[in-house]
């Protein structure tokens, strides 16, 4: 009986904290699905006019593209230079992780406005002139999704012997290189796919430095949105709905992911 | 000529000497146990023996060749570790094809091939399944079948055992010394269990501090212990300080005797052969199975007595008063340094 309290009572605490959490994203869709809403408890009408007006926007779709595009470069760059980096370090020198353990705080440690500012500094005298262009934000972007990538690989390795898994591919023929290909990197798998997605998702999102680094030269969704904000307020919950689901989407991607490997794992393959 | 020799290897990880100035010979099919307590250098051994260690000095020669120097994938060295290193992301068909896969044998040789070493080690009808789906002694069968398939020069063994259950240890310790010796091959084994060590071995290398203490047949380690480490790591030897030993077998050094090589009696009338007798009286007696073992207090210390528990046998009691039966053959000298065989 004590146990049936318990956890209707558990249930109550939890349903309320979500829905206080998804009250405002709840709010955000109905407007952006409303004609009008003003003074009165629902709206007037519903109306898909602000997604037909948002999905006509040409310059939605650029600034779309541009923020996939800066995303997934910054994105490949951090993994292309990072794993290697990790494993080295895991496999063949596990000191250095002590020291990356701190480096990886830097992007955390230093707001983005400071950064931003250092960083139009340098290069706006630079000899390599890279101020306002997608260059800049990628190198930017990768600064920000270090910490989420090699925290994601670093767990996921550390439920992985990477020496002895690589030890044992050598002894059976294959180089040190290929068994990092062949053995290694398909068992962190789901830490490199934590990392694309977590990164995805904050890149997608980030504002400060699409702003203060390029803004309207190099246009990105953020930045689009932030210039459509006196527009139409029902225009611009559109937009912001058509963010979350694409995060959302992503998150479901990963999660099945995860949860594929888990049962794959735990079951024989047909 | 010997199959692999090891002569002179001497390895050391920042100052701190992990074995030196090791010497070794092994016949072709050979089982040898590398034995001894954790920490005395015997898995950097194998490791350097297999490549994965470099060594500061000294050569491995395996049939002839110098493989010192040579690469880990070009040594044909098959090896199953402690942690079974198997690649979960692989069914157990995929990892025991990998080595082979590398090869670039057909796609036929490869399925004949590891079909027929599964059947060996008894794992028919698992070939789908993945690594996490399969139990601790199906791990290791899967790292000897992924390390056999290979047809390697020399399999080496890490404590392939260390983390299975007593029942499941017993029955992969018969099972891998049933395939060295059908498929003759060279095989070194590390362990820090003797009983396995005993069971398994053609010859075993004990080990301590980083150097062989002593080497020889299990009969030859277990009955003639150079010195006092191995008799207290073989057996449960009784050691008798150098003083008890001059007082009471007139030998001037300590010395090792086996629990079992001492007979127990009321009177001397029920023992015929022996060299030397003297008075005790049990203290405590423990069931061991198939084993009581009496602990005996003399005027000076005390002794182990293992004696076979059979109802015909005599049997004592806590605080009777017995008489203890040696004979010279079973008096151990032991040395006090290493490196004396």
């Amino acid at each position: 009986m004590l146990k049936n309290v318990n956890h209707y009572y558990h249930k109550t605490i939890i349903y309320t904290v979500l829905m206080l959490m998804a009250l405002p994203i709840l709010a955000t869709l109905v407007y952006s699905f409303s004609t009008k809403w003003g003074a009165t408890i629902l709206p007037d009408g519903f109306t898909f006019k602000w997604y037909i007006d948002l999905f006509g926007d040409f310059r939605f779709w650029s600034a779309f593209l541009r923020s996939a595009i800066v995303s997934v470069g910054a994105l490949a760059l951090g993994l292309v230079l990072l794993i290697p980096i990790i494993l080295l370090a895991c496999h063949s020198a596990p000191i250095l992780l002590k020291y990356l353990n701190y480096i990886i705080l830097i992007p955390f440690a230093i707001p983005p406005v400071v950064s931003s500012v250092g960083l139009l500094q340098i290069y706006s005298d630079s000899a390599l002139n890279i101020s306002g262009t997608a260059y800049i934000l990628i190198g930017t972007y990768f600064t920000i999704i270090i910490p989420f990538i090699y925290r994601s690989i670093t767990n996921s390795l550390s439920a992985v012997n990477v020496h002895d898994l690589v030890d044992a591919a050598r002894l059976l023929g294959s180089s040190t290189f290929k068994a990092f290909i062949l053995v290694v990197l398909p068992n962190i798998k789901k830490g490199i796919l934590t990392a694309v997605f977590i990164s995805l998702s904050v890149l997608l999102g980030e504002f400060v430095f699409a702003n203060i680094l390029v803004g309207t030269q190099y246009e990105t969704l953020q930045v689009y949105l932030y210039s459509k904000r006196v527009a139409s307020g029902h225009f611009t919950s559109a937009l912001v709905i058509t963010y979350f689901a694409f995060i959302f989407l992503f998150t479901v991607i990963a999660s099945y992911i995860g949860t594929k490997n888990e049962l794959r794992s735990s079951k024989k393959s047909v | 000529m010997s199959y692999v020799q090891v002569r002179n290897l001497s390895k050391s990880f920042d100052n701190n000497q992990i074995f030196n100035n090791i010497n070794f010979d092994i016949h072709k099919g050979e089982f040898i146990s590398l034995l001894g307590p954790s920490g005395c250098g015997k898995s950097t051994l194998l490791r350097s023996i297999a490549g994965l260690h470099n060594v500061d000095s000294g050569n491995v020669y395996v049939d002839g060749e110098d493989i010192t120097y040579k690469d880990v994938q070009k040594r044909n060295i098959g090896m199953v570790f402690q942690s079974y290193a198997l690649f979960p992301n692989l069914n157990v068909f995929d990892n025991i094809a990998f080595g082979l896969k590398l090869k670039k044998l057909s796609k036929e040789v490869i399925r004949k091939k590891v079909l027929q070493i599964i059947e060996l080690v008894d794992l028919t009808g698992k070939e789908n399944y993945y690594i996490d789906a399969l139990s601790g002694g199906q791990k290791q069968r899967v790292a000897l079948a992924r390390a056999l398939v290979v047809e390697p020069n020399i399999l080496l063994l890490d404590e392939p055992l260390s983390a299975l259950d007593a029942k499941i240890r017993k029955k992969l310790r018969t099972m891998i010394r049933q395939i060295q010796q059908e498929l003759n091959l060279t095989t070194i084994f590390v362990t820090h269990d003797q009983e396995e060590a005993m069971i398994m071995s053609d010859r075993i290398f004990l080990m301590d501090k980083g150097n062989i203490v002593q080497q020889g047949s299990p009969i030859d380690i277990y009955t003639n212990p150079v010195n006092k480490f191995a008799a207290t790591f073989i057996g449960n030897y009784n050691i008798l300080k150098k003083k008890f030993s001059l007082k009471y077998f007139n030998l001037n050094c300590q010395t090792a005797i086996r629990p079992e090589a001492i007979t127990l009696a009321i009177s001397n009338t029920d023992v015929i052969d022996y060299d030397y007798c003297l008075n005790g009286r049990i203290s405590n007696v423990q069931l061991l199975g198939n084993i009581i073992r009496y602990n005996v207090k003399l005027d000076d210390f005390s002794l182990n007595v293992d004696e076979l528990n059979d109802i015909n046998r005599m049997r004592f009691f806590k605080q009777d008063a017995v008489k203890l039966y040696f004979k010279t053959k079973d008096i151990q000298p032991l040395k006090d340094t290493i490196n004396e065989f």
